[in-house]
């Protein structure tokens, strides 16, 4: 019990302290070039002047946002469609497509889609939905097919329709994997969406870039770190106290 | 009561069950036994339609189960599977309350229903109630089995090998509880095993199939006695006799008169000791009859006239002998 407690306080003060960093290197302008200044001394300026770094975050956060959002649900649904009495006979199909589109680069992606839908958000959506598709496909299927065949059987002989088995045995059963493909897609897409600033999509990739054409390393820390930071909370988030143990034990 | 008319299921070449006829009256306990691949299982499985026959009909209290929805059907049949098939994300509270919740059951009756059935297979439901499948021992996470198959009180038992997975003394433990408990709740039910000890033990009437075909469907006194063919009488062996002094109690056979107090001193037996035991002790002792007891009473004496009488007229229902009764004969 007191071990148990132990891990839930540790778990909640890594995500406080990972929450109050990502925070203060957003909000605390002057504070956060200080820190900057000090990591690298001759950079000058030291804050990236297009944007505030709110202003870059807020883009970072939509870009992801609405990126896992339409992954999710796509994803879900192809999951969902591969184990499905209809889809059964595309399960391998759906879930080489999905490994397909995770094997092109998404800055070749976003590029070619630049022609087609131009500059902005979208090219980045549409690499980063592509990418992050599998994740989610695949750990849908896992989650849903390793559920135990004595529970399946068990739910359905004791007179279960298959919607109430989904959602009283299944679903939960197959849930820290599907929540375990979240979690990835997640983190990918933190710091896939670095990569929109090629296409003007905005974001934490911004400062990275301009750090990169005019040799200013101050920049680059200003976008990375934030990135670093929201990415790992995330993570944090959505892993449970007791998956670290069960981790920890295995 | 559970009609089973030319019931078949063909896969492509094979034919897993063939043209089967299976009557099971209420109360009553059939076995279904034959070794793996005689199409003891399939059978069982088309019963509650988890596979649907090729032809032939299944017959419940008159109405042909291929006309219910199959769910409703389900959940009038109590389901016991080997590895309890509990669901692991539940507490064993809400596993035992399934069928209920299915049904609609209000929460305030559930809950009650779900501590008499601990209850009934010897859980405390405060103990077990809150613990998940996982924190259980097999012959626990075996109770809580039997105890969600008859949570709705359906009248049919329908259960696959639902000991075979426990290691031995616990499998015993587990049959005899399981007699005890039937005792009790008085229900019709179809149970799969492979083997022959738990099915003589258990079975108000053995059906003994092989290849999917139905050799014999009787009392296992009678498969003793008058086996149908050459399988029937191979499959049991030279130890169904003894199989069977196992299902009876000296407190179910007529006893003998009992010596006059002090003319002679006999070994002392329970009442509640199987046949096969005071049988043991005969042997063993040398003596010509054993005093059966209750406690101090003295009930009568049992010899081995009265055992032949005991098996040669015997009903074949099975009686729960005694909590003692495995505990060995002697007094």
């Amino acid at each position: 019990m007191r071990t148990g407690r132990t891990r839930l306080v540790l778990h909640w003060t890594g995500i406080a302290a990972l929450a109050a960093a990502t925070l203060w290197m957003t909000f605390d302008t002057e504070g956060f070039a200080r820190l900057l200044s000090a990591l690298v001394p001759d950079a000058d300026p030291v804050l990236y002047p297009t944007k505030p770094l709110s202003q870059l975050m807020a883009e970072q956060v939509f870009l992801v946002a609405v990126a896992s959002a339409i992954a999710l649900v796509v994803g879900a649904g192809l999951g969902a469609l591969a184990l499905s009495r209809v889809g059964r006979p595309f399960r391998d199909l759906i879930v080489s497509v999905g490994s397909l589109a995770q094997t092109v680069p998404s800055v070749a992606i976003m590029a070619l889609a630049v022609p087609l839908i131009g500059y902005g958000a979208e090219p980045v959506v549409l690499a980063l939905v592509l990418y992050s598709i599998l994740p989610i496909i695949l750990n849908v299927v896992a989650g849903i097919e390793g559920v135990s065949a004595d529970a399946y059987d068990a739910a359905t002989g004791m007179g279960m329709s298959a919607g109430q088995r989904f959602l009283s045995v299944q679903l939960p059963l197959a849930m820290p994997v599907i929540i375990g493909g979240v979690k990835n897609m997640l983190v990918i897409n933190v710091s896939a969406a670095t990569m929109g600033a090629v296409v003007a999509a905005g974001g934490l990739g911004m400062p990275i870039l301009a750090g990169f054409y005019e040799y200013n390393d101050a920049f680059i820390l200003e976008g990375a770190l934030p990135a670093i930071t929201l990415a790992l909370l995330l993570d944090r988030l959505l892993t449970s106290p007791g998956e670290l143990a069960v981790e920890r034990a295995s | 009561m559970i009609e089973i008319r030319s019931l078949t299921k063909r896969y492509d070449s094979l034919t897993a069950v063939d043209s089967v006829d299976l009557d099971v009256a209420d109360g009553q306990f059939a076995v279904l036994l034959g070794p793996s691949g005689s199409g003891k299982t399939t059978l069982l499985r088309m019963v509650n339609r988890m596979i649907e026959p090729t032809s032939g009909t299944v017959l419940l209290d008159g109405r042909d189960t291929a006309e219910l929805k199959v769910e409703t059907l389900r959940r009038s049949m109590g389901y016991v599977i080997q590895n309890t098939g509990l669901f692991p994300n539940m507490t064993i509270r809400k596993n035992v309350g399934t069928v209920p919740r299915l049904l609609g059951w209000d929460k305030k009756r559930i809950d009650a229903r779900v501590d008499e059935l601990l209850d009934l297979v010897g859980l405390d439901p405060d103990t077990y109630g809150p613990k998940r499948p996982d924190q259980l021992s097999g012959g626990e996470a075996q109770r809580v089995g039997v105890a969600r198959a008859l949570a709705a009180d359906p009248p049919v038992l329908l259960m696959d090998e639902p000991f075979g997975a426990v290691d031995p003394l616990t499998r015993e433990r587990l049959q005899q509880e399981m007699k005890r408990l039937q005792a009790k709740v008085k229900k019709t039910i179809l149970f799969v095993t492979h083997d022959i000890d738990e099915a003589v033990l258990l079975a108000d009437r053995i059906a003994l199939l092989k290849s999917g075909v139905l050799q014999q469907y009787s009392t296992p006194e009678q498969m003793w006695r008058e086996p149908a063919n050459e399988f029937v009488r191979g499959f049991f062996g030279e130890n169904l006799g003894l199989r069977i002094m196992a299902r009876h109690c000296l407190s179910s056979v007529p006893l003998d008169p009992a010596p006059p107090a002090g003319t002679e001193t006999l070994p002392r037996v329970p009442a509640s000791a199987t046949l096969k035991e005071a049988l043991a002790e005969l042997v063993g002792s040398g003596a010509s009859a054993v005093l059966v007891v209750d406690g101090d009473r003295v009930l009568g004496s049992f010899g081995f006239e009265a055992l032949v009488r005991a098996l040669s007229d015997g009903s074949g229902d099975s009686i729960a002998c005694g909590p003692g009764a495995t505990a060995g004969g002697t007094a």
